[in-house]
């Protein structure tokens, strides 16, 4: 257990530096940030991609290693626990006592008062009632949470099935190593009067390989649409434009051309880079900019790359044709594209479980303090001995105030 | 594309938030004088003193409350979603953990010690842009509410607590009889900051679950190790650490308390840092 703490604390430490250091960037980005010295220890210990480095996973495979044992060691001393019996006058010098007070009248009606179940003789004039013991599964609980979340989360990891599908409303697309395809039949961004994007919203159609139509339906941002355990997420935007490129007169190309795509001709002499969009440019002194996200006056910016070398860049408008040497092309009808995200993952419903396990385990072992109640009677009175393996303040504050509560009531019968 | 009319018109906004505006100073001038009356109340002990404080402090909490309320209606929506609205419902958590602390266990004192973490949030509040723009696509769920009013919980929890290790703290280290007066004992402030501890604690799960399930929704995964998840992950493990060994092992007194002062200040950091220092996808906030 001592083990778990330092592993937990371990992580915790070692984390901060996946959040100070940029994950997964270039050597070249490290390098130039942090200097080749610094980048040298950082390649050699991973920490471009420190969640999932060598070090961390062998952490969390200790950590799994050790929560196991401790669930699986653990459980039959919990189950012990819950289904003991108080048991006779040894019960009475425990060290767990958290008060005793002088129980007056009929015990049961005390003892029902400070919520135990029906009192039980367990030796002469001793008897003894629990409850919350429950409260014995609460550490195990949280732990076996804790356990299902890290496994189910590297078990998602590693299997999970996840491939994305972009194009402007029409197109349509296989999913990857399946036999599911998705059609892009609209995409629509609800724009509010500030230009601001208030929604952004996909309506596809899932279809099989006999193209039967197994589902349609909208895909909005917090709103994916499910088939099958597969989901699909509106995960973000651009825009595209038909390119048609010619080698003198001659036709070479006629396609959707998306934002941030180069072509490249067949001999790789020529290659077009769909830079940046504008759909309503204005240029400033800082460059150009769009001032509304409608296409009243779409610019695209470009690069032309000509036997391996940047040859031209610029910012044209929409139908307008580039000529470069032998090559021209011609950039018309600008439309936005979306980009779908497709996800499989049949762990998470188990992660989640594990998080629900793990919730209920914490309100267990904090809130169900797992308390035993001796009554020893004698010949004038009665004595109330209250136990708890956890010596918790609180549960004795609780029970103090139920017991004073109880000889008020008595006390104000009486008077009557 | 569409377009849509967000939230109330321009007027409206500007009125709710001068009536917003208002509602901030007079919070804020009553948390400081209760908080003046509560030092006092600590150094004095006049009853008297403290029964006004405690006053001040639920009016203050209540025109807290009605500053949120108006702000949430001139947007249209809930106010949790930028700094300054994360900053104000950051004080507004302690001072409502404060409150129930306070009655429950008879605990004044404790307000010189809580008041002033208040304030300080107040005023970073008061630093911050107050515009309300509106949503983006991602927090229109109702996961956020969920998610963020267990946040304001929890971390007022982290505050309160965190005041109450103070005062731990101080006793521990300056002895004599003003201390042994004015600050109650060791052990019951080493109780309390564990309640409270454990009742946070209890809210920063559910952050961090309600939060994962949002994630699912909006992002496609559950745990992404953005910044601020793993953030919200280390201030877990810091208090699950404090829980772990005080439950087990019965560790108890100074190393406890200096734990829950860690753990307060990664909250912060979570809470305010990441959202400013780090790239994340909770960078919205800014």
């Amino acid at each position: 257990m001592k083990l778990g703490v330092i592993l937990l604390v371990m992580l915790g430490v070692t984390s901060v530096a996946g959040t100070m250091i940029p994950q997964n960037e270039s050597v070249q980005f490290y390098a130039q940030n942090y200097g080749s010295k610094f980048n040298n220890l950082l390649q050699l210990l991973e920490l471009d991609n420190v969640y999932y480095s060598w070090w961390y996973a062998f952490i969390v495979t200790l950590l799994i290693i050790n929560l196991t044992t401790c669930i699986i060691t653990r459980l039959p001393s919990v189950v012990r626990h819950m289904k003991s019996v108080p048991d006779g006058r040894g019960a009475l010098i425990e060290k767990n006592l958290l008060f005793e007070v002088e129980a007056e009248g009929v015990i049961e009606n005390l003892s029902a008062h400070m919520g135990f179940k029906k009192l039980k003789e367990i030796d002469e004039n001793i008897y003894a009632s629990r409850k919350n013991n429950i409260g014995y599964m609460g550490s195990w609980m949280l732990h076996l949470g804790i356990l299902l979340i890290i496994v189910f989360f590297a078990l998602g990891n590693r299997f999970a099935y996840e491939t994305n599908l972009y194009g402007v409303p029409g197109t349509m697309g296989q999913l990857e190593n399946t036999d599911l395809f998705m059609k892009i039949n609209s995409f629509d961004v609800k724009f509010r009067d500030d230009f601001t994007a208030e929604q952004y919203i996909t309506n596809i159609d899932i279809i099989n390989n006999k193209q039967e139509v197994l589902k349609s339906g909208d895909v909005s941002v917090n709103s994916p649409l499910r088939y099958n355990h597969y989901s699909f997420y509106q995960n973000s935007m651009g825009y595209a434009v038909n390119l048609k490129v010619y080698e003198g007169e001659e036709k070479i190309h006629d396609d959707v051309f998306y934002q941030s795509e180069v072509y490249v001709s067949d001999g790789k002499k020529f290659a077009v880079q769909f830079m940046n969009f504008y759909p309503d440019m204005e240029m400033t002194g800082e460059g150009p900019k769009t001032i509304t996200p409608y296409f009243n006056n779409p610019y695209m910016l470009y690069a032309v790359f000509y036997e391996g070398y940047m040859a031209d860049m610029n910012v044209v408008p929409c139908n307008s044709s580039i000529i470069y040497r032998e090559f021209s092309f011609t950039v018309e009808r600008p439309q936005e594209f979306t980009l779908i995200n497709i996800r499989k993952d049949l762990f998470t419903p188990f992660a989640f479980l594990g998080a629900l396990i793990l919730i209920a385990g914490i309100m267990v072992t904090f809130y169900l303090v797992p308390v035993t109640l001796y009554a020893v009677k004698t010949k004038e009175t009665a004595l109330f001995y209250i136990c708890s393996k956890k010596n918790n303040e609180m549960i004795k504050i609780k029970l103090l105030l139920k017991y004073d509560d109880f000889k008020r009531g008595e006390q104000s019968n009486g008077l009557e | 594309m569409m377009i849509s009319k967000g939230g109330n018109n321009q007027m409206d906004l500007n009125r709710y938030s001068s009536i917003e505006n208002i509602f901030f100073t007079i919070t804020t001038i009553t948390y400081v004088i209760s908080m003046i009356l509560y030092f006092i109340f600590f150094v004095s002990k006049k009853d008297v003193l403290g029964r006004w404080a405690s006053v001040l402090l639920l009016i203050g909490f209540a025109f807290h409350t009605a500053s949120f309320i108006t702000r949430g209606v001139g947007a249209g929506r809930v106010p949790l979603t930028n700094q300054y609205e994360f900053a104000v419902s950051f004080a507004w958590g302690i001072s409502l953990c404060f409150i129930v602390v306070e009655r429950r266990y008879s605990f004044k004192a404790l307000g010189a010690f809580v008041l002033p973490v208040v304030f300080i949030i107040m005023g970073y509040a008061a630093m911050q842009s107050k515009d309300i723009r509106p949503l983006m696509p991602a927090l229109q769920s109702s996961w956020l509410t969920i998610h963020v009013s267990t946040a304001v919980i929890s971390y007022g929890s982290f505050g309160v607590s965190f005041a109450l290790s103070c005062m731990y703290m101080l006793k521990s280290y300056f002895k004599g009889d003003f201390y042994e007066k004015q600050i109650p004992s060791l052990q019951k402030l080493d109780f309390l900051t564990y309640r409270v501890i454990t009742f946070g604690y209890l809210f920063l799960t559910l952050v961090i679950i309600t939060g994962a399930i949002w994630a699912e929704r909006a992002w496609s995964r559950y745990w992404a190790w953005d910044p601020k998840e793993t953030w919200s992950l280390i201030t877990w493990i810091i208090y699950s650490a404090y829980l772990h060994v005080r439950l087990m092992k019965g560790w108890k007194g100074k190393n406890a308390a200096l734990f829950a002062i860690v753990g307060f200040i990664c909250v912060i950091f979570t809470y305010i840092g990441v959202n400013t220092l780090l790239p994340s996808v909770h960078s919205y906030v800014r």
